[in-house]
């Protein structure tokens, strides 16, 4: 079926990356997470009367380090791109997702940026579609003149289609 | 107490169209007040979309008595239960009774006087309200379709409710109480052809409309035509699907609860020297109990189904007290789901279910059907009718997707032993562990996996993807391209190691509902991509045949 796959990208070295601040946003993150789990381990070994001070200290690294290596996975695995035809992403360590989205599929485009994002100087784009699963399509880690141009650009290429019925 | 009769905006995107906002002019500006005469012909041959043309109608003059009726019967039993309790009764209570009633008539009267509805242009307009006056508009090609309910009882005098469906959320966007079934019947037809109308215009404006990949121009208008194909449910296959086709919660419980007896039956008998028999029989009569009930439901609801095929849309027609009516626009149908379970398919049956975007009326269950129950032959060629590209043949994931679920189920079983071998020892139960039941479980795991294996199954055809999956209950979605909304390729770790994929055309089904994509599950990795690349290389040769859009003034229309 190799006649299908022209004009798509499936090269990671073709596609975008996202930004790298987005890495240490998304260690901040998860370390809260961490910092939960440490909490919960602790006040195990205290409660079973186990040393709390080396189970405490060793489930927090632990963590920690997982913390920071599936958030740089999930960054290196990040890609998107937005192609002639549709927006095409591809994300995901522990289940990888690749989704399609046609542009004469596109309902509209979002930017948002959140407190957290606001403070890393980050910004995310949200594009909808009527599908049933269509808020999947999120793309974060952009740079907010990124995110904007990103918007702009898809709501061009939408807007070629906007006389069509698609639902 | 009222206003929120016609349901609150739950619409995606132009929710500003149809917000509320205060007007300020009641009906009474308006120059047709009376029960809107306008233009009822329903020709849209001249003159059509002006929006100065108003045509406004009002609710079933009986509208303000039932509905003072049926708020008055909870009012009244509330009261009755506040004062029975306190021992005031009679002497109180009338009077209470009385201007609680006379005050709720008397704001009823005055919103269904001043309610209006219809259409303005190419918008559906309500107009409402006794205190605040909220006026919404919903542009028609939001509208996803009018379905009209008769209510039992009351549809024996001809009083009918009108809904009025829009893609996205959950709810009805607008309920009209109560409406004459003439009444109904020629707004919903009016909507229809109106509807038509707008995009055939759409259609004329662009250049290559025919190359458009659409269903072709759809002819606008022929009130009386009569419908290509009628399907009626036969009396045995209702009884049949009111039989065997429970809600899944009850026939989890029935199936449940017989499973239950019989491992006890098998594994402890001794438990009826402590449980007196006559809880068993109660018990057993409960469930029966539960399953008639649940069987007399199915077959009022889908008692004396019709399907009725048109060339631009199909009607369905069922329910013994409660008549429920839907007329679903070909072009709204998002994908059409074929169900079947052991026993149907060793009848040779099989149900057939229609998934829009939006929300389906009378969805008790989360099963709404178009035809409950048929013979498959006729349900498989309603099916290639409604949403083209007829299946011949369903290939099968790879063999190695078995070996996954083998492997899965021999956990579960291997859980079950291991809990019955460690029950004795923690509590003081005696559980007899039969040394045939390990291989029984082996036998059953393998015999699981093979099942779920086997009635998974894909394929493609030029116009459309299937997927097909579940032995219980089996759901085969066939779903043309141009429905597909976007394409996900999911693989879980455990998928990786055996190098599968799990694809998905996700399309614009309702919200959580029902399952209306097919999901093809377990299939090879390298032709999960291939048929992701085909996926979307169908949309990007509609996407090329598709006209650039034409600046025209209503190019808010677009979406729906």
């Amino acid at each position: 079926m190799g006649p299908y796959l022209y004009g798509m990208s499936d090269n990671m070295d073709d596609m975008e990356e996202l930004d790298r601040t987005v890495i240490t946003l998304w260690v901040l993150l998860g370390s809260i997470s961490a910092v939960i789990a440490t909490a919960v381990a602790g006040g195990a070994a205290f409660y079973l009367a186990l040393p709390f001070v080396p189970i405490a200290g060793g489930a927090f690294v632990l963590l920690m380090l997982v913390n920071a290596a599936y958030q740089l996975r999930r960054y290196q695995i990040w890609r998107f791109s937005v192609d002639d035809d549709a927006l095409y992403l591809k994300r995901g360590v522990i289940t990888r997702r690749k989704s399609v989205v046609p542009f004469s599929r596109i309902q509209h485009v979002d930017t948002n940026r959140n407190p957290w994002e606001r403070l890393f100087g980050l910004a995310s784009v949200v594009v909808y579609t009527a599908g049933s699963r269509g808020s999947d399509a999120v793309i974060p880690g952009l740079r907010p003149e990124r995110a904007e141009e990103l918007q702009s650009s898809l709501r061009r290429q939408a807007n070629r289609f906007r006389g069509a019925d698609t639902v | 107490m009222t206003d929120d009769d016609t349901g609150t905006d739950s619409g995606t995107g132009s929710s500003g169209d149809t917000g509320s906002r205060d007007t300020g002019d009641g009906p009474e500006t308006g120059p047709d007040t009376d029960a809107g005469v306008a233009d009822r012909d329903g020709d849209t041959g001249t003159g059509h979309g002006d929006a100065d043309r108003r045509e406004m109608h009002m609710l079933h003059p009986l509208s303000a008595v039932i509905r003072t009726l049926m708020t008055g019967t909870a009012v009244g039993l509330g009261l009755a239960y506040l004062f029975l309790g306190g021992n005031f009764v009679d002497l109180l209570l009338i009077p209470i009774l009385a201007v609680a009633l006379a005050g709720t008539y008397v704001y009823q009267h005055m919103y269904v006087q001043r309610f209006r509805y219809g259409l303005v242009g190419d918008e559906v307009e309500i107009t409402s309200g006794v205190l605040s006056r909220r006026e919404r508009r919903i542009p028609l090609h939001r509208v996803q379709n009018i379905d009209i309910r008769r209510p039992f009882i009351l549809s024996w005098f001809g009083i009918n409710e009108l809904h009025i469906e829009t893609a996205g959320g959950g709810e009805t966007e607008v309920s009209l109480r109560y409406v004459s079934y003439e009444d109904a019947e020629q707004f919903q037809e009016r909507i229809r052809t109106e509807k038509n109308r707008a995009e055939q215009e759409d259609q004329d404006l662009s250049v290559d409309a025919a190359d458009t990949g659409r269903d072709g121009p759809v002819v606008p208008e022929r009130r009386d035509e009569t419908p290509v194909r009628t399907t009626e449910l036969s009396l045995g296959h209702l009884v049949v699907y009111s039989i065997f086709s429970l809600t899944r919660g009850r026939s989890t419980l029935v199936m449940g609860v017989g499973a239950g007896m019989l491992g006890m039956v098998l594994y402890a008998p001794a438990i009826f020297e402590i449980v007196p028999p006559f809880t068993v029989v109660t018990g057993l009569f409960f469930v029966a109990l539960l399953w008639g009930q649940g069987a007399f439901q199915r077959f009022t609801q889908y008692h004396d189904t019709v399907l009725e095929e048109y060339d631009d849309r199909i009607r369905i027609e069922h329910g013994m007290f409660t008549r429920h009516e839907r007329t679903l626009p070909r072009e709204k149908i998002q994908s059409v789901t074929l169900i079947d379970d052991p026993v149907t398919r060793l009848l040779g049956l099989a149900g057939l279910r229609v998934n829009t975007a939006g929300y389906a009326p009378g969805e008790e269950s989360k099963e709404y059907r178009a035809l409950p129950l048929t013979e498959r032959d006729v349900a498989v060629d309603t099916m290639n009718r409604i949403m083209p590209g007829e299946v011949t043949d369903w290939d099968s994931p790879p063999v190695r997707a078995r070996r996954r679920y083998t492997v899965r189920f021999l956990i579960v079983a291997a859980g079950l032993l291991s809990v019955l071998a460690v029950v004795p020892r923690v509590a003081d139960v005696p559980v007899y562990l039969h040394p045939a039941l390990p291989p029984i479980l082996l036998g059953v795991a393998m015999a699981a996996a093979h099942l779920r294996w086997k009635h998974l199954g894909y394929a493609t055809t030029d116009e459309s993807i299937s997927a097909r999956s579940g032995f219980w209950h089996r759901e085969a979605v066939v779903v043309v391209y141009r429905r597909v909304q976007d394409v996900i390729q999911s693989e879980t770790i455990l998928q990786r190691r055996w190098n599968l994929a799990t694809l998905t055309p996700d399309t614009a089904g309702s919200y959580g509902l029902t399952r209306s994509n097919p999901d093809l599950i377990d299939i090879d990795r390298e032709t999960s991509e291939e048929l992701r690349a085909l996926v979307r290389e169908k949309i990007r040769g509609e996407q090329k045949a598709m006209p650039e859009p034409v600046d025209d003034t209503r190019g808010k229309r677009g979406r729906g």
